[in-house]
């Protein structure tokens, strides 16, 4: 299977991990360049899959694009869930991996309006490119609310992109001790931007004021990652249901049912 | 360049085709490329009415496999042939039309109004393992399938491909009931019925028990399947269950195979097919093969 490897016709190109700084012991900041010499793409809120170099025979594993630097590297937040989460947590630098992307469809961004994001959890990735593009493109500087179960992590990388910044955890003893949701007031803002566990999005989604746009990003079991699957779906408000890999993984709350 | 393969009315400019539900209605590949690449597709898995799909887990990763259980969500036959069918037709590749059903009477809604389209051929699903009523009752015994077929056969006059299932009798008693009731070609395997337990839940990971496991885990049984099914009819055989590689759809060829389907591949990585055909060719110069006949059939 490995020689496989060598051909060009995959949609995954080689990328190498140029940088690994483990932020918990479960969670872990990682840069990748791409061995080709592009620059990797994409925008706030797609995702990327990614798998060992060798494992044609493996599904990629879908990971939110987290940073998409100058340097044409990209950055990741990855969590320890399962054996390649855990590989790319215990991967060297230097290590070869596998990356298929941008994927899906990202967050919408507005500029002029009073804006939140809110993260819990690794959810908090996908929400750091989305920060630097809102002040970028937008001049937006939002509201920052990240919810975390334990201690928190990767709070200086949001913190100077934030007007006002609130951070909660659930167990830990570093920071105000809450739910993230109950910290936010949604009354205060035009649009909040959210991702993080199904829990976080949900009480969201229930406490939305009518006037308040709300862009939720879903975490989701994929194959595929591009569409063809089925495996990754959404319930949504038609009665039918949606990709998150392909109609989303961000979708417009008005959309989405919550049981 | 290597002849055209006919199966039925179809003739395919490759062996590959992709597998029903591993390439949608074809919208999704068209992003990486023209499906005139391929050989043929075979779409979603139909029904006569619209089918949301199952609740719970529906995909879970085993060591070289992948275990679903989509449940035939699909957009209903009509839907169907009013959304999906104006753009597909004009692709320039050979369209199966995979039909699947509940009962008797669903199949039999489905496929006429399949008959009175322009499609030119169907697959008949009597083996998804993931619907309670799912068809692949049809596909466990010679018996059931031959009457399947039959009821099928009266009221379909393009090309019709069978389906088989790998849960059931033996692959070459159901491939001689299709061929024996007018099938046109068969096509195996579907997905294995499998199952998963989540220790720490203590329960099943998927609702329905069990699910299906595809991939390269399944690829030695299958390739035994296909040859069993070769042997035993005079029929065309599509051959398909893990295929990974070049060398995995060549083998197919060799045991008796005349078109090769790839699925988990094609879930792997959207490119899969490209690079298998590319293989394939590469093999057939190599060899100089003017004919995928050279080659079928010789194991």
């Amino acid at each position: 299977m490995c020689n496989q490897d060598n051909t060009p016709l995959s949609a995954y190109v080689e990328a190498r991990i140029i940088e690994t700084i483990k932020l918990t012991d479960e969670i872990v900041d990682l840069t990748l360049r791409r061995e080709d010499g592009k620059p990797f793409a994409g925008k706030p809120g797609q995702f990327v899959m990614i798998k060992p170099q060798g494992r044609t025979d493996m599904l990629g594993r879908p990971i939110s694009i987290a940073r998409l630097n100058s340097d044409g590297t990209l950055r990741l937040l990855v969590r320890q869930a399962g054996k390649i989460s855990k590989a790319l947590y215990d991967a060297q630098c230097n290590s070869h991996w596998l990356v298929f992307g941008p994927l899906g469809h990202g967050f919408e961004l507005k500029a002029g309006l009073r804006t939140a994001l809110v993260g819990g959890g690794i959810g908090i990735a996908p929400l750091l490119e989305l920060a630097v593009k809102l002040q970028s493109t937008g001049q937006v500087k939002p509201d920052i609310f990240l919810g975390y179960r334990d201690e928190p992590y990767a709070t200086e990388l949001f913190s100077p992109l934030a007007h006002e910044f609130t951070v909660m955890t659930e167990h830990g003893a570093s920071c105000k001790q809450g739910l993230i949701t109950e910290a936010c007031n949604l009354e205060n803002y035009d649009i909040v931007y959210a991702c993080g566990p199904d829990g976080l999005l949900q009480a969201l989604w229930r406490q939305r004021p009518d006037n308040v746009e709300m862009q939720l990003s879903l975490e989701r079991k994929m194959a595929c990652g591009y569409g063809v699957c089925l495996g990754c779906i959404v319930a949504t408000q038609d009665g039918g249901n949606k990709r998150a890999c392909a109609d989303g993984p961000v979708f417009d709350a008005k959309e989405l049912v919550y049981a | 360049m290597l002849d055209v393969i006919k199966i039925g009315d179809l003739n395919l400019q490759n062996p590959i085709i992709t597998a029903s539900g591993t390439c949608g209605f074809g919208r999704e590949l068209a992003e990486f490329y023209a499906l005139a690449e391929l050989g043929g597709l075979s779409t979603k898995g139909l029904t006569y009415s619209s089918r949301l799909g199952n609740s719970g887990e529906r995909l879970l990763e085993t060591p070289s496999g992948l275990m679903n259980s989509i449940g035939l969500q699909n957009p209903g036959v009509q839907a169907f042939l009013d959304m999906e069918w104006p753009w597909l037709k004009q692709q320039e590749t050979e369209i199966l039309v995979n039909l699947g059903g509940g009962h008797e009477d669903e199949y039999i809604a489905g496929v006429e109004l399949l008959e009175s389209s322009s499609i030119k051929a169907v697959e008949l699903n009597i083996s998804c393992p993931n619907v309670k009523t799912g068809g692949m009752a049809y596909g466990m015994t010679a018996k059931s399938t031959a009457h399947i077929v039959n009821v099928i056969r009266k009221r379909f006059s393009k090309t019709l491909i069978v389906k088989l299932s790998p849960n059931g009798e033996a692959v070459s008693e159901l491939a001689k009931a299709a061929e024996s009731e007018g099938a046109d070609a068969i096509s195996l395997v579907n997905t294995f019925q499998a199952l998963a337990v989540s220790v720490r839940e203590r329960k099943a990971v998927f609702a329905n028990v069990t699910a299906g496991l595809s991939g390269a885990a399944i690829y030695p049984v299958a390739l035994r399947m296909v040859r069993d099914a070769a042997q035993a009819v005079d029929i065309p055989v599509i051959g398909g269950g893990g295929v990974m590689s070049g060398e995995d759809a060549l083998a197919m060829i060799m045991v008796g195979a005349h078109a090769v389907q790839l699925g988990t591949a094609v879930l792997l990585d959207p490119l899969a097919p490209l690079r298998i055909i590319a293989e394939m060719n590469q093999y057939a110069s190599e060899h100089k093969l003017s004919s995928w006949q050279e080659i079928r059939k010789i194991i």
